[in-house]
């Protein structure tokens, strides 16, 4: 394979509240091809936000802080930068948008301004020349009478109209990696579908690579060229899309999956992973994971089981990963009677 | 909006003060000390009516007591030449809305204690006094707005460090500290630098509760998305603050800034009063005040007092009048109702 256009090596992001070190984000690794979707599938709380704004190096600080690891763009470690190089990758090189497209705009400015700003500020455009590529821009990402709408304020927009907006601010200057993290949570289906529909074209008219973070499978299953499970701050599973859904090796995975409605199963209700996502400051002892694991062994709750190839480059941070692959465990059941 | 149209009534004669003023600024009449009011007539003593108004000459002058001379009348002439001018700084002139024909004299609003027109140094002293607030407040809510904005922007020790300066600031009673600032200053300065220390001195002091009320708004404002958002493309700290969070503070600071005009007016006739401000001959509405602190002018010659008071009393006014229209006009609740 080639190198890798964005690489996390044993990424730790931690927050120093009153109550404690929140390990958020404790050893993440993953990386991201030129062209690409990869998805960073979890539930709240499991550190994917903060991933992804720590590639940003957007991280709140104080309370949090990159702590250790590094992260590569094109051979250059982002933690290593000053400042000022930061800012002419940020929105340049990676750009990035945002679950609310209600509050991502800034009500004050119209939506024109809003583009040409990221262009003025990387591009060094004047201003008329930056307006035509505002205008530009917006037809690109599908907004209709462009000349009229560069002059509106985001409240005269929809939702769907304003992510748009934010799409086109975000690759007005033609970034190599776009980090959309949760773009279609706050939006409605049909309009989700049709923003995921744009954001796959731009993505191959444009060669681009796009980090995608989400809770939706729906949504990866759509998109996604490979997937990232993380769970409590670290990546459980890391394999290709269809090998995630197909053939996952993870039982938090397979929770996630099982907990899917599924058409034709009417009379059954839906499944749930008991318990909660742990308390990020005091994470259980062992694999994270065990206190909610149906298949979990003594093994579990002293020893962290390590991400590690578990066949053709299918990664998994599970000590029974084998034993799901061939069936003799079943990771949502269990290892009893299947329960109801 | 009563407020808002005799303000630009307000400032408009201060602007065009020598030539609606009849006389110059210190223009001394050494025997009509404390001439009362002439009032304008258009009937004579014989019962005659006129088509142009006249004022009657007087007699006496020994103990400032006068007595109307009704056998000299002195018809008012508009447009007439008198003493040369520069209006605005630029415009040579000479010509005056209107005046009467030496040795008859036109005291609108009577003279003060060297024999002045007190309309003519009301109308010389409003260039100081309605200034003194306007440009007062630029400099204030410039340093409050920046200051504020970083504080709330920043935090931790930055914020900290502001914080305890404006709270050292806010502690001290206002108007000692007005006038222990007024000592740095020589007490002989010109009037044009005494004016500028005035000046400086508000806007010294004025700044602080207005970067305590705007660092709570920053505060607030930078959870917004669309700060996260202008940063993540690349914009740095300073045009976060200048140009995507102070903005969406402007409709609280206009009418704070409105609101806060009289403060400043009241300042500085605070500190003409006391004799440490604008320094006769020159006019300002505060020693003008201060010629009618004794006894004998307050019961002999009230025109002394009521003319520069009326006059604070009205500019007060009008800007929070102003102040409660430009509030409601601005009232998000009213102009953005029905959305979000």
């Amino acid at each position: 394979m080639t190198e890798p256009l964005l690489e996390l090596r044993e990424l730790k992001t931690h927050f120093f509240t009153d109550d404690g070190v929140v390990r958020a984000v404790d050893g993440v690794s993953f990386a991201l091809y030129a062209g690409e979707t990869l998805a960073v599938v979890g539930e709240s709380g499991s550190g994917k936000s903060v991933t992804s704004l720590s590639v940003l190096r957007l991280v709140a600080s104080p309370p949090g802080r990159i702590v250790g690891g590094s992260i590569r763009f094109r051979g250059r470690d982002l933690l290593a930068l000053a400042e000022a190089e930061m800012r002419a990758i940020r929105g340049k090189e990676i750009s990035m948008i945002f679950q609310e497209p209600m509050t991502s705009l800034n009500p004050v400015y119209t939506c024109g301004e809003q583009i040409m700003e990221v262009i003025e500020l990387h591009e060094g455009l004047g201003r008329a020349a930056a307006r035509v590529r505002a205008i530009e821009m917006l037809r690109h990402v599908g907004i209709s009478s462009p000349e009229q709408r560069v002059d509106e304020y985001p409240h005269q927009m929809s939702g769907g109209m304003r992510q748009r907006v934010m799409i086109a601010m975000a690759l007005a200057c033609k970034p190599s990696v776009l980090i959309a993290d949760e773009p279609t949570t706050a939006l409605d289906v049909t309009i989700q579908a049709q923003i995921l529909e744009l954001l796959q074209k731009l993505r191959r008219e444009l060669g681009m690579a796009v980090l995608l973070i989400t809770h939706d499978l729906g949504v990866v299953a759509e998109t996604a060229d490979r997937v990232a499970v993380m769970y409590a701050g670290q990546v459980v599973e890391y394999c290709g899309v269809r090998e995630a859904f197909r053939s996952t090796r993870h039982p938090y995975t397979a929770g996630l999956l099982a907990s899917l409605p599924r058409l034709g199963d009417e009379h059954q209700r839906l499944r749930v992973i008991p318990g909660n996502v742990p308390n990020p400051v005091r994470f259980p002892a062992g694999c994270r994971f065990h206190p909610r694991c149906p298949i979990a062994v003594e093994r579990c709750r002293s020893e962290v089981p390590a991400l590690r190839d578990v066949g053709g480059g299918h990664l998994a941070r599970c000590f029974r990963a084998e034993e799901i692959a061939s069936g003799a465990v079943d990771p949502v059941a269990g290892e009893g009677a299947p329960r109801g | 909006m009563a407020g808002g149209v005799l303000l630009i009534l307000l400032y408009s004669l201060a602007a065009l003060a020598p030539f609606f003023a009849p006389y110059a600024e210190s223009d001394i009449d050494r025997d009509r000390f404390f001439h009362p009011p002439t009032p304008l007539h258009l009937r004579d003593a014989d019962g005659h009516w006129h088509a142009r108004p006249f004022v009657y000459g007087s007699r006496g002058g020994q103990d400032q007591t006068y007595e109307v001379d009704t056998s000299r009348r002195y018809p008012l002439r508009w447009w007439v030449r008198g003493a040369p001018y520069r209006l605005l700084g630029v415009l040579p002139g000479d010509r005056h809305l209107f005046g009467v024909d030496a040795p008859g004299r036109i005291y609108l609003l009577g003279a003060d204690d060297a024999g002045r027109d007190v309309w003519t140094r009301l109308l010389f002293g409003s260039q100081v006094s309605l200034t003194v607030g306007v440009v007062g407040i630029l400099i204030s809510f410039s340093l409050g707005l920046l200051l504020g904005g970083v504080s709330g922007y920043f935090g931790g020790w930055v914020d900290t460090l502001i914080m305890r300066g404006t709270e050292l600031l806010l502690s001290i009673p206002g108007l000692y500290l007005i006038v222990a600032l007024r000592g740095v200053f020589p007490l002989d300065l010109p009037s044009q630098q005494t004016y500028l220390a005035i000046v400086a001195i508000l806007a010294f002091i004025g700044w602080a509760g207005l970067a305590r009320v705007i660092r709570g708004m920053v505060l607030s404002l930078r959870q917004a998305e669309y700060v996260l958002a202008a940063r993540a493309l690349g914009a740095s700290s300073l045009r976060v603050i200048v140009r995507h969070i102070l903005p969406n503070t402007m409709s609280f600071t206009i009418v704070a800034a409105t609101v806060a005009v009289p403060g400043y007016i009241l300042g500085e006739v605070f500190l003409s009063f006391l004799g440490v401000g604008v320094q006769p001959p020159a006019a300002s509405w505060g020693n003008m005040l201060n010629a009618a602190r004794s006894q004998r002018v307050l019961t002999s010659f009230p025109w002394i007092l009521l003319a520069p008071g009326t006059a604070i009393f009205l500019t007060v006014m009008a800007f929070n009048f102003f102040g409660d229209g430009l509030r409601d006009a601005l009232d998000p609740r009213k102009t953005l109702g029905g959305r979000g």
